[in-house]
Protein backbone atom coordinates (compact mmCIF):
# COMPACT_ATOMS: atom_id res chain seq x y z
CA UNK A 1 0.00 0.00 0.00
CA UNK A 2 1.19 3.48 -0.85
CA UNK A 3 0.60 6.24 1.71
CA UNK A 4 0.17 9.82 0.54
CA UNK A 5 1.39 12.54 2.92
CA UNK A 6 0.69 16.09 1.73
CA UNK A 7 3.30 18.52 3.05
CA UNK A 8 2.82 22.25 3.47
CA UNK A 9 5.69 24.68 3.69
CA UNK A 10 4.93 27.26 6.37
CA UNK A 11 6.58 30.10 8.24
CA UNK A 12 8.32 28.76 11.34
CA UNK A 13 5.53 29.04 13.95
CA UNK A 14 7.97 30.45 16.51
CA UNK A 15 8.48 33.56 14.35
CA UNK A 16 6.26 36.58 14.88
CA UNK A 17 4.65 37.51 11.57
CA UNK A 18 4.27 41.16 10.58
CA UNK A 19 2.80 43.11 7.69
CA UNK A 20 4.93 45.10 5.26
CA UNK A 21 4.67 48.82 6.08
CA UNK A 22 2.38 49.34 3.03
CA UNK A 23 0.15 46.40 4.14
CA UNK A 24 0.57 44.74 0.72
CA UNK A 25 1.59 41.41 2.20
CA UNK A 26 3.65 39.64 4.84
CA UNK A 27 7.08 40.96 5.64
CA UNK A 28 9.11 37.88 4.75
CA UNK A 29 12.50 39.36 5.67
CA UNK A 30 14.22 37.23 8.34
CA UNK A 31 11.45 34.60 8.22
CA UNK A 32 12.41 30.95 8.28
CA UNK A 33 10.33 28.37 6.42
CA UNK A 34 9.73 24.87 7.82
CA UNK A 35 7.60 21.79 7.24
CA UNK A 36 4.16 22.29 8.78
CA UNK A 37 4.43 20.61 12.23
CA UNK A 38 1.09 18.78 11.75
CA UNK A 39 2.32 17.34 8.44
CA UNK A 40 5.59 16.40 10.12
CA UNK A 41 3.57 14.29 12.59
CA UNK A 42 1.64 12.75 9.67
CA UNK A 43 4.87 11.89 7.86
CA UNK A 44 6.37 10.34 10.99
CA UNK A 45 3.24 8.20 11.46
CA UNK A 46 3.45 7.09 7.80
CA UNK A 47 7.12 6.16 8.18
CA UNK A 48 6.32 4.13 11.30
CA UNK A 49 3.57 2.24 9.43
CA UNK A 50 6.06 1.42 6.69
CA UNK A 51 8.61 0.25 9.26
CA UNK A 52 5.94 -2.03 10.76
CA UNK A 53 5.47 -3.57 7.31
CA UNK A 54 1.96 -2.10 6.96
CA UNK A 55 2.83 0.05 3.96
CA UNK A 56 5.25 -0.29 1.08
CA UNK A 57 5.73 3.30 -0.06
CA UNK A 58 5.47 6.77 1.46
CA UNK A 59 4.85 9.51 -1.10
CA UNK A 60 5.06 13.14 -0.02
CA UNK A 61 3.58 15.91 -2.14
CA UNK A 62 3.60 19.70 -1.92
CA UNK A 63 1.56 22.19 -3.93
CA UNK A 64 3.27 25.51 -4.58
CA UNK A 65 6.39 27.16 -5.99
CA UNK A 66 9.75 25.41 -6.31
CA UNK A 67 10.65 26.80 -2.85
CA UNK A 68 8.74 23.73 -1.64
CA UNK A 69 11.53 21.51 -2.97
CA UNK A 70 13.55 22.30 0.15
CA UNK A 71 10.73 21.07 2.39
CA UNK A 72 10.21 17.97 0.26
CA UNK A 73 13.92 17.27 0.52
CA UNK A 74 13.58 17.33 4.33
CA UNK A 75 10.77 14.78 3.93
CA UNK A 76 13.06 12.55 1.88
CA UNK A 77 15.80 12.93 4.50
CA UNK A 78 13.29 11.83 7.16
CA UNK A 79 12.72 8.66 5.16
CA UNK A 80 9.95 9.28 2.61
CA UNK A 81 10.40 7.11 -0.49
CA UNK A 82 9.20 9.65 -3.00
CA UNK A 83 8.46 13.33 -3.29
CA UNK A 84 6.39 15.19 -5.86
CA UNK A 85 5.97 18.91 -6.45
CA UNK A 86 2.69 20.11 -7.90
CA UNK A 87 3.90 23.39 -9.26
CA UNK A 88 1.78 26.51 -9.01
CA UNK A 89 2.99 30.07 -8.92
CA UNK A 90 0.25 31.54 -6.76
CA UNK A 91 -1.48 30.75 -3.48
CA UNK A 92 -4.42 28.41 -4.03
CA UNK A 93 -7.62 28.06 -2.07
CA UNK A 94 -8.02 24.98 0.16
CA UNK A 95 -10.56 23.45 -2.25
CA UNK A 96 -8.19 23.80 -5.23
CA UNK A 97 -5.40 22.18 -3.16
CA UNK A 98 -7.79 19.35 -2.24
CA UNK A 99 -8.66 18.85 -5.93
CA UNK A 100 -4.97 18.67 -6.85
CA UNK A 101 -4.24 16.22 -4.04
CA UNK A 102 -7.15 14.05 -5.14
CA UNK A 103 -5.70 13.91 -8.65
CA UNK A 104 -2.32 12.84 -7.22
CA UNK A 105 -3.84 10.23 -4.85
CA UNK A 106 -5.80 8.66 -7.72
CA UNK A 107 -2.94 8.81 -10.24
CA UNK A 108 -0.47 7.28 -7.78
CA UNK A 109 -2.88 4.58 -6.59
CA UNK A 110 -2.60 5.55 -2.91
CA UNK A 111 -4.60 3.56 -0.34
CA UNK A 112 -4.20 5.83 2.68
CA UNK A 113 -3.81 9.59 3.11
CA UNK A 114 -2.30 10.99 6.30
CA UNK A 115 -2.71 14.76 6.39
CA UNK A 116 -2.07 17.37 9.10
CA UNK A 117 -5.15 18.93 10.67
CA UNK A 118 -4.18 22.47 9.71
CA UNK A 119 -1.43 24.42 8.06
CA UNK A 120 0.21 26.32 10.88
CA UNK A 121 -0.27 30.01 10.14
CA UNK A 122 -3.32 29.97 7.93
CA UNK A 123 -4.98 27.65 10.47
CA UNK A 124 -7.79 26.84 8.03
CA UNK A 125 -8.55 23.23 9.03
CA UNK A 126 -10.02 22.53 5.62
CA UNK A 127 -8.00 20.45 3.15
CA UNK A 128 -8.17 17.09 5.00
CA UNK A 129 -11.96 16.79 5.27
CA UNK A 130 -12.36 18.27 1.77
CA UNK A 131 -9.99 15.71 0.27
CA UNK A 132 -11.86 12.84 1.96
CA UNK A 133 -15.15 14.12 0.53
CA UNK A 134 -13.68 14.53 -2.97
CA UNK A 135 -12.15 11.04 -2.89
CA UNK A 136 -15.32 9.58 -1.39
CA UNK A 137 -13.16 7.96 1.29
CA UNK A 138 -13.98 7.71 5.02
CA UNK A 139 -12.61 10.63 7.03
CA UNK A 140 -11.05 9.85 10.43
CA UNK A 141 -10.63 13.33 11.89
CA UNK A 142 -8.18 14.62 14.52
CA UNK A 143 -6.42 11.31 15.12
CA UNK A 144 -4.25 11.02 18.23
CA UNK A 145 -3.54 7.31 17.75
CA UNK A 146 -3.51 5.13 14.65
CA UNK A 147 -3.44 1.37 14.17
CA UNK A 148 -4.02 -0.75 11.09
CA UNK A 149 -5.10 -4.40 11.19
CA UNK A 150 -5.72 -5.97 7.83
CA UNK A 151 -7.84 -3.44 5.98
CA UNK A 152 -9.17 -1.83 9.17
CA UNK A 153 -7.86 1.56 10.21
CA UNK A 154 -8.57 2.48 13.80
CA UNK A 155 -7.95 5.88 15.40
CA UNK A 156 -8.64 7.59 18.69
CA UNK A 157 -9.97 10.98 17.60
CA UNK A 158 -10.19 14.22 19.54
CA UNK A 159 -13.70 15.60 20.03
CA UNK A 160 -15.15 18.67 21.72
CA UNK A 161 -15.75 16.71 24.92
CA UNK A 162 -12.98 14.12 24.98
CA UNK A 163 -12.31 11.50 22.37
CA UNK A 164 -13.87 8.69 20.36
CA UNK A 165 -12.55 5.55 18.71
CA UNK A 166 -13.39 5.47 15.01
CA UNK A 167 -12.77 2.71 12.53
CA UNK A 168 -12.93 2.58 8.73
CA UNK A 169 -11.92 0.27 5.94
CA UNK A 170 -9.13 1.15 3.53
CA UNK A 171 -8.87 3.25 1.45
CA UNK A 172 -9.17 5.91 4.15
CA UNK A 173 -8.07 9.43 4.97
CA UNK A 174 -6.76 10.30 8.43
CA UNK A 175 -6.59 13.91 9.63
CA UNK A 176 -3.62 14.04 11.98
CA UNK A 177 -3.33 15.82 15.33
CA UNK A 178 0.08 17.17 16.23
CA UNK A 179 0.56 14.62 19.02
CA UNK A 180 0.07 11.52 16.83
CA UNK A 181 3.79 10.92 16.35
CA UNK A 182 6.89 12.83 17.45
CA UNK A 183 8.91 13.47 14.28
CA UNK A 184 12.34 11.89 14.08
CA UNK A 185 15.52 13.89 13.99
CA UNK A 186 16.85 14.54 10.50
CA UNK A 187 20.55 13.69 10.49
CA UNK A 188 23.15 15.63 8.50
CA UNK A 189 24.30 12.53 6.55
CA UNK A 190 20.69 11.86 5.51
CA UNK A 191 20.24 15.46 4.42
CA UNK A 192 23.47 15.25 2.39
CA UNK A 193 22.29 12.00 0.78
CA UNK A 194 19.14 13.60 -0.65
CA UNK A 195 20.76 16.94 -1.49
CA UNK A 196 21.24 16.12 -5.15
CA UNK A 197 18.16 13.91 -5.53
CA UNK A 198 15.96 15.04 -8.39
CA UNK A 199 12.40 15.70 -7.24
CA UNK A 200 9.84 15.35 -10.03
CA UNK A 201 7.44 18.23 -10.65
CA UNK A 202 4.14 18.45 -12.48
CA UNK A 203 2.44 21.70 -13.40
CA UNK A 204 -0.83 22.07 -11.47
CA UNK A 205 -2.63 22.98 -14.71
CA UNK A 206 -1.76 19.61 -16.25
CA UNK A 207 -3.60 17.56 -13.61
CA UNK A 208 -6.95 18.30 -15.21
CA UNK A 209 -8.63 19.90 -12.20
CA UNK A 210 -10.72 23.03 -11.90
CA UNK A 211 -8.32 25.78 -10.72
CA UNK A 212 -11.09 28.35 -10.15
CA UNK A 213 -11.00 29.71 -6.59
CA UNK A 214 -14.19 30.49 -4.70
CA UNK A 215 -12.53 32.68 -2.11
CA UNK A 216 -10.32 35.75 -2.47
CA UNK A 217 -8.16 37.57 0.03
CA UNK A 218 -9.30 41.17 0.13
CA UNK A 219 -6.92 42.53 2.71
CA UNK A 220 -4.49 41.72 5.50
CA UNK A 221 -4.75 43.72 8.69
CA UNK A 222 -2.99 44.01 12.01
CA UNK A 223 -5.31 43.29 14.93
CA UNK A 224 -5.85 45.96 17.56
CA UNK A 225 -3.06 45.64 20.12
CA UNK A 226 -3.78 45.05 23.79
CA UNK A 227 -2.14 47.73 25.82
CA UNK A 228 0.07 47.02 28.75
CA UNK A 229 -1.70 47.30 32.08
CA UNK A 230 -0.38 47.98 35.57
CA UNK A 231 2.02 46.07 37.80
CA UNK A 232 0.74 45.38 41.30
CA UNK A 233 2.79 44.69 44.42
CA UNK A 234 0.88 41.73 45.88
CA UNK A 235 -2.09 39.36 45.83
CA UNK A 236 -4.18 41.54 48.15
CA UNK A 237 -3.94 44.55 45.83
CA UNK A 238 -4.85 42.35 42.87
CA UNK A 239 -8.02 41.01 44.49
CA UNK A 240 -8.95 44.53 45.63
CA UNK A 241 -8.52 45.91 42.07
CA UNK A 242 -10.38 43.00 40.47
CA UNK A 243 -13.29 43.53 42.87
CA UNK A 244 -13.55 47.28 42.46
CA UNK A 245 -12.52 47.80 38.83
CA UNK A 246 -13.73 44.71 36.98
CA UNK A 247 -16.45 43.32 39.29
CA UNK A 248 -15.79 39.87 37.87
CA UNK A 249 -15.02 38.35 41.26
CA UNK B 1 -33.46 33.77 1.38
CA UNK B 2 -32.69 32.03 4.64
CA UNK B 3 -29.62 31.16 6.70
CA UNK B 4 -29.08 27.60 7.86
CA UNK B 5 -27.38 26.92 11.20
CA UNK B 6 -26.17 23.38 11.88
CA UNK B 7 -26.94 22.63 15.53
CA UNK B 8 -24.40 21.03 17.86
CA UNK B 9 -25.47 19.11 20.92
CA UNK B 10 -24.21 16.77 23.61
CA UNK B 11 -26.11 14.65 26.16
CA UNK B 12 -29.46 15.85 24.89
CA UNK B 13 -28.63 19.53 25.28
CA UNK B 14 -27.85 22.06 22.59
CA UNK B 15 -24.34 23.43 22.88
CA UNK B 16 -23.91 27.13 23.54
CA UNK B 17 -21.89 27.28 20.28
CA UNK B 18 -25.23 26.84 18.48
CA UNK B 19 -26.60 29.96 20.22
CA UNK B 20 -23.47 31.83 19.08
CA UNK B 21 -23.91 30.58 15.51
CA UNK B 22 -27.49 31.88 15.59
CA UNK B 23 -26.17 35.29 16.68
CA UNK B 24 -23.83 35.30 13.67
CA UNK B 25 -26.69 34.17 11.41
CA UNK B 26 -28.86 37.05 12.62
CA UNK B 27 -26.14 39.47 11.48
CA UNK B 28 -26.53 38.01 7.98
CA UNK B 29 -30.33 38.08 7.68
CA UNK B 30 -33.69 37.71 9.36
CA UNK B 31 -34.78 34.22 8.36
CA UNK B 32 -32.70 31.87 10.52
CA UNK B 33 -33.32 28.12 10.29
CA UNK B 34 -31.65 25.56 12.53
CA UNK B 35 -30.98 22.00 11.39
CA UNK B 36 -31.05 19.53 14.29
CA UNK B 37 -29.63 16.09 13.50
CA UNK B 38 -30.02 13.64 16.37
CA UNK B 39 -31.09 10.16 17.38
CA UNK B 40 -34.83 9.52 17.73
CA UNK B 41 -34.92 9.76 21.53
CA UNK B 42 -33.30 13.22 21.62
CA UNK B 43 -34.55 14.80 18.39
CA UNK B 44 -37.71 16.27 19.83
CA UNK B 45 -36.30 17.96 22.93
CA UNK B 46 -33.28 19.26 21.00
CA UNK B 47 -35.56 20.71 18.32
CA UNK B 48 -37.64 22.42 21.01
CA UNK B 49 -34.48 23.91 22.50
CA UNK B 50 -33.43 25.17 19.05
CA UNK B 51 -36.89 26.63 18.36
CA UNK B 52 -36.62 28.65 21.58
CA UNK B 53 -33.41 30.44 20.62
CA UNK B 54 -34.06 34.12 20.00
CA UNK B 55 -34.20 34.94 16.30
CA UNK B 56 -34.78 31.39 15.03
CA UNK B 57 -37.65 31.28 12.52
CA UNK B 58 -37.81 27.56 11.73
CA UNK B 59 -36.28 24.31 12.96
CA UNK B 60 -35.64 21.33 10.72
CA UNK B 61 -35.63 18.19 12.80
CA UNK B 62 -33.97 15.09 11.39
CA UNK B 63 -34.01 12.06 13.67
CA UNK B 64 -32.62 8.60 13.00
CA UNK B 65 -30.70 6.06 15.11
CA UNK B 66 -27.48 6.44 13.12
CA UNK B 67 -27.33 10.20 13.76
CA UNK B 68 -26.50 9.48 17.39
CA UNK B 69 -22.80 9.16 16.52
CA UNK B 70 -22.75 12.49 14.61
CA UNK B 71 -20.38 11.20 11.95
CA UNK B 72 -19.00 13.66 9.42
CA UNK B 73 -20.32 11.86 6.34
CA UNK B 74 -23.90 11.60 7.64
CA UNK B 75 -24.11 15.18 8.92
CA UNK B 76 -22.64 16.70 5.76
CA UNK B 77 -24.87 14.65 3.46
CA UNK B 78 -27.95 15.59 5.47
CA UNK B 79 -27.10 19.30 5.38
CA UNK B 80 -26.33 19.06 1.68
CA UNK B 81 -29.77 17.54 1.02
CA UNK B 82 -31.44 20.45 2.79
CA UNK B 83 -29.32 23.06 0.97
CA UNK B 84 -30.13 21.37 -2.37
CA UNK B 85 -33.77 21.99 -1.62
CA UNK B 86 -33.01 25.67 -2.20
CA UNK B 87 -33.83 28.93 -0.49
CA UNK B 88 -30.57 29.30 1.46
CA UNK B 89 -27.86 31.93 1.09
CA UNK B 90 -25.66 30.81 3.96
CA UNK B 91 -24.94 27.70 5.98
CA UNK B 92 -22.90 27.96 9.13
CA UNK B 93 -21.72 26.24 12.25
CA UNK B 94 -19.20 27.00 14.99
CA UNK B 95 -15.56 26.13 14.38
CA UNK B 96 -15.58 23.49 17.12
CA UNK B 97 -13.96 20.11 16.42
CA UNK B 98 -17.31 19.06 14.97
CA UNK B 99 -17.52 22.17 12.79
CA UNK B 100 -13.93 21.71 11.67
CA UNK B 101 -14.74 18.32 10.18
CA UNK B 102 -18.32 18.80 8.97
CA UNK B 103 -18.11 22.20 7.24
CA UNK B 104 -15.10 21.53 4.95
CA UNK B 105 -16.60 18.12 4.07
CA UNK B 106 -19.91 19.82 3.21
CA UNK B 107 -18.05 22.48 1.19
CA UNK B 108 -16.32 19.82 -0.89
CA UNK B 109 -19.65 18.02 -1.48
CA UNK B 110 -20.98 21.33 -2.80
CA UNK B 111 -17.76 22.10 -4.68
CA UNK B 112 -17.39 25.50 -2.97
CA UNK B 113 -14.75 27.13 -0.83
CA UNK B 114 -15.58 28.27 2.69
CA UNK B 115 -14.32 30.68 5.34
CA UNK B 116 -13.46 29.02 8.63
CA UNK B 117 -13.22 30.36 12.18
CA UNK B 118 -14.34 33.86 11.28
CA UNK B 119 -14.55 36.44 14.06
CA UNK B 120 -16.29 39.29 12.22
CA UNK B 121 -18.81 39.74 9.44
CA UNK B 122 -17.94 42.81 7.37
CA UNK B 123 -20.47 42.50 4.60
CA UNK B 124 -22.73 39.96 2.93
CA UNK B 125 -19.77 38.18 1.33
CA UNK B 126 -16.83 39.57 3.34
CA UNK B 127 -15.50 37.96 6.51
CA UNK B 128 -12.58 38.49 8.89
CA UNK B 129 -10.59 35.70 10.50
CA UNK B 130 -7.38 35.63 12.53
CA UNK B 131 -4.28 33.98 11.03
CA UNK B 132 -0.72 33.39 12.27
CA UNK B 133 -1.84 32.79 15.83
CA UNK B 134 -3.82 36.01 15.80
CA UNK B 135 -0.82 38.14 14.77
CA UNK B 136 -2.77 39.16 11.66
CA UNK B 137 -6.33 39.33 10.44
CA UNK B 138 -7.25 38.31 6.91
CA UNK B 139 -10.33 39.68 5.18
CA UNK B 140 -11.77 37.17 2.71
CA UNK B 141 -14.56 37.35 0.13
CA UNK B 142 -16.62 34.32 -0.81
CA UNK B 143 -18.01 34.04 -4.32
CA UNK B 144 -20.40 31.10 -4.13
CA UNK B 145 -24.19 31.61 -4.25
CA UNK B 146 -24.60 29.65 -1.01
CA UNK B 147 -21.85 30.78 1.35
CA UNK B 148 -20.46 28.30 3.85
CA UNK B 149 -18.92 29.61 7.05
CA UNK B 150 -17.67 28.46 10.39
CA UNK B 151 -17.62 31.01 13.19
CA UNK B 152 -15.43 31.33 16.26
CA UNK B 153 -18.08 30.98 18.95
CA UNK B 154 -16.25 33.15 21.48
CA UNK B 155 -16.48 36.11 19.08
CA UNK B 156 -20.30 36.04 18.98
CA UNK B 157 -22.28 36.29 22.26
CA UNK B 158 -24.87 33.49 22.50
CA UNK B 159 -28.45 34.45 21.55
CA UNK B 160 -31.02 34.38 24.32
CA UNK B 161 -34.43 32.72 24.29
CA UNK B 162 -37.78 33.56 22.68
CA UNK B 163 -41.47 32.82 23.17
CA UNK B 164 -43.37 31.72 21.28
CA UNK B 165 -40.94 29.17 19.90
CA UNK B 166 -40.37 28.84 16.16
CA UNK B 167 -42.22 26.13 14.21
CA UNK B 168 -40.55 22.73 13.97
CA UNK B 169 -40.71 20.67 10.80
CA UNK B 170 -39.42 17.18 10.36
CA UNK B 171 -37.15 16.37 7.44
CA UNK B 172 -36.46 12.91 6.19
CA UNK B 173 -33.24 11.23 7.32
CA UNK B 174 -30.97 9.91 4.60
CA UNK B 175 -29.81 6.30 4.93
CA UNK B 176 -26.58 5.92 6.96
CA UNK B 177 -23.39 6.25 4.92
CA UNK B 178 -21.64 3.55 7.00
CA UNK B 179 -18.20 4.78 5.94
CA UNK B 180 -16.95 5.16 9.50
CA UNK B 181 -17.82 3.09 12.58
CA UNK B 182 -17.80 4.67 16.03
CA UNK B 183 -16.62 2.06 18.52
CA UNK B 184 -16.29 4.06 21.71
CA UNK B 185 -16.82 7.52 23.05
CA UNK B 186 -14.99 8.85 26.07
CA UNK B 187 -15.90 12.02 27.92
CA UNK B 188 -13.39 13.72 30.09
CA UNK B 189 -14.53 14.15 33.63
CA UNK B 190 -16.31 17.44 34.09
CA UNK B 191 -15.60 18.42 37.68
CA UNK B 192 -14.95 22.01 36.68
CA UNK B 193 -16.67 24.26 34.13
CA UNK B 194 -15.73 23.58 30.51
CA UNK B 195 -12.82 25.66 29.22
CA UNK B 196 -14.84 27.06 26.35
CA UNK B 197 -17.69 28.20 28.60
CA UNK B 198 -16.02 29.25 31.86
CA UNK B 199 -16.30 32.90 32.95
CA UNK B 200 -12.92 32.61 34.65
CA UNK B 201 -9.98 30.54 33.42
CA UNK B 202 -6.66 29.88 35.15
CA UNK B 203 -3.82 29.13 32.76
CA UNK B 204 -0.72 27.26 33.94
CA UNK B 205 2.68 27.42 32.27
CA UNK B 206 6.03 25.86 33.04
CA UNK B 207 6.43 28.21 36.01
CA UNK B 208 3.84 26.06 37.78
CA UNK B 209 5.44 23.00 39.31
CA UNK B 210 3.65 19.75 40.01
CA UNK B 211 3.65 20.54 43.75
CA UNK B 212 1.73 23.77 43.03
CA UNK B 213 -1.14 21.98 41.23
CA UNK B 214 -3.26 21.19 44.33
CA UNK B 215 -3.25 24.92 45.21
CA UNK B 216 -4.11 25.89 41.62
CA UNK B 217 -7.05 23.48 41.75
CA UNK B 218 -8.15 24.88 45.10
CA UNK B 219 -8.08 28.41 43.67
CA UNK B 220 -10.01 27.27 40.58
CA UNK B 221 -12.68 25.69 42.75
CA UNK B 222 -13.02 28.83 44.87
CA UNK B 223 -13.37 31.02 41.77
CA UNK B 224 -15.53 28.54 39.83
CA UNK B 225 -12.81 28.65 37.20
CA UNK B 226 -11.67 26.23 34.50
CA UNK B 227 -8.00 25.28 34.20
CA UNK B 228 -5.99 25.41 30.98
CA UNK B 229 -2.31 24.86 30.19
CA UNK B 230 0.40 25.79 27.68
CA UNK B 231 1.93 23.39 25.15
CA UNK B 232 5.10 23.08 27.26
CA UNK B 233 3.02 21.73 30.15
CA UNK B 234 1.40 19.16 27.83
CA UNK B 235 4.83 18.14 26.56
CA UNK B 236 6.05 17.69 30.14
CA UNK B 237 3.21 15.21 30.61
CA UNK B 238 1.65 17.22 33.45
CA UNK B 239 -1.68 17.67 31.61
CA UNK B 240 -3.29 16.21 28.48
CA UNK B 241 -3.93 18.19 25.31
CA UNK B 242 -7.61 18.42 26.29
CA UNK B 243 -6.54 21.35 28.47
CA UNK B 244 -4.27 23.00 25.90
CA UNK B 245 -4.86 26.71 25.25
CA UNK B 246 -3.42 28.40 22.17
CA UNK B 247 -2.97 28.15 18.43
CA UNK B 248 -2.87 24.34 18.48
CA UNK B 249 -5.42 23.97 21.27
CA UNK B 250 -8.50 25.79 22.45
CA UNK B 251 -9.15 29.47 21.78
CA UNK B 252 -11.11 31.13 24.56
CA UNK B 253 -12.37 34.57 25.54
CA UNK B 254 -13.43 34.43 29.21
CA UNK B 255 -14.20 37.45 31.34
CA UNK B 256 -11.07 36.85 33.39
CA UNK B 257 -7.94 34.95 32.44
CA UNK B 258 -5.30 34.40 35.13
CA UNK B 259 -1.96 33.38 33.60
CA UNK B 260 0.22 31.71 36.21
CA UNK B 261 3.86 30.93 35.45
CA UNK B 262 3.25 31.58 31.74
CA UNK B 263 5.91 33.52 29.84
CA UNK B 264 3.58 34.38 26.96
CA UNK B 265 4.71 32.76 23.70
CA UNK B 266 2.78 34.03 20.68
CA UNK B 267 1.18 30.60 20.15
CA UNK B 268 -0.27 30.66 23.66
CA UNK B 269 -1.40 34.29 23.44
CA UNK B 270 -3.35 33.31 20.29
CA UNK B 271 -5.63 31.29 22.51
CA UNK B 272 -6.32 33.81 25.25
CA UNK B 273 -5.74 37.36 24.06
CA UNK B 274 -9.42 38.09 23.50
CA UNK B 275 -10.11 37.57 27.22
CA UNK B 276 -11.78 40.61 28.73
CA UNK B 277 -9.33 40.98 31.62
CA UNK B 278 -5.90 39.32 31.78
CA UNK B 279 -3.95 38.84 35.01
CA UNK B 280 -0.37 37.59 34.88
CA UNK B 281 1.70 36.11 37.72
CA UNK B 282 5.31 35.37 36.85
CA UNK B 283 8.63 35.53 38.66
CA UNK B 284 10.36 36.97 35.56
CA UNK B 285 9.57 40.70 35.25
CA UNK B 286 10.57 40.66 31.57
CA UNK B 287 8.09 37.89 30.62
CA UNK B 288 6.20 38.92 27.45
CA UNK B 289 2.85 38.08 29.10
CA UNK B 290 3.15 41.34 31.06
CA UNK B 291 3.02 43.26 27.75
CA UNK B 292 -0.63 42.33 27.29
CA UNK B 293 -1.79 41.78 30.88
CA UNK B 294 -4.15 44.26 32.49
CA UNK B 295 -2.75 43.41 35.92
CA UNK B 296 0.63 41.89 36.62
CA UNK B 297 2.38 40.59 39.71
CA UNK B 298 6.05 39.66 39.74
CA UNK B 299 6.54 36.92 42.26
CA UNK B 300 6.74 33.29 43.17
CA UNK B 301 3.81 31.06 42.23
CA UNK B 302 4.23 29.08 45.46
CA UNK B 303 3.60 32.25 47.51
CA UNK B 304 1.06 34.16 45.44
CA UNK B 305 -1.39 31.32 44.71
CA UNK B 306 -1.88 30.42 48.43
CA UNK B 307 -2.33 34.14 49.18
CA UNK B 308 -5.01 34.38 46.49
CA UNK B 309 -6.81 31.34 47.93
CA UNK B 310 -6.97 33.09 51.29
CA UNK B 311 -8.34 36.29 49.77
CA UNK B 312 -11.14 35.07 47.50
Amino acid sequence: MKILVPIKRVIDPSFKVRLKPDHSGLDMAYMRMVMNPYDEAALEAALQLKEQGLATQVLTVSCGTDDCLETLRTALAMGADEALLVEARYAMSPLVVARLLKAVAVREGCGLVLIGRQGMGNDGNQVGAMLAALLGWPCLPFAETLTIEGTNVRTRCKTDHGSEVLEATLPTLVVVEIGLAAPRYVSMPNLMKVKKQKIPAVAAETLGVDMEMGVAVVQLRSPPERSRGVMLPDAATLIERLRTETRII
Amino acid sequence: MAILVLAEHVDGRLEETTHSAVTAARLLGRDVHVLVMACETQGETLSQQAASIEGVTRVWSVAAPHLETQLTEDMAAQAQALLERGGYRYALMSSSYKGKRVMPYLAALRNTDLVTDLTKIEGEDTFVRPVYAGSLLVVERLKSAVKLLSIRASAFPPSGSQTPAAPIETWEALPPRCAVRCLERRRKSALRPKLSRARIVIGCGLGVEKKDMPDIEKLADKLGAAIGVTRAVVEEGIATSDYLLGQTGKIIAPELYIAIGISGAVQHLAGIKDSKVIVAVNKDPSAPIFQIADYGIVGDVGEIVPALIELV
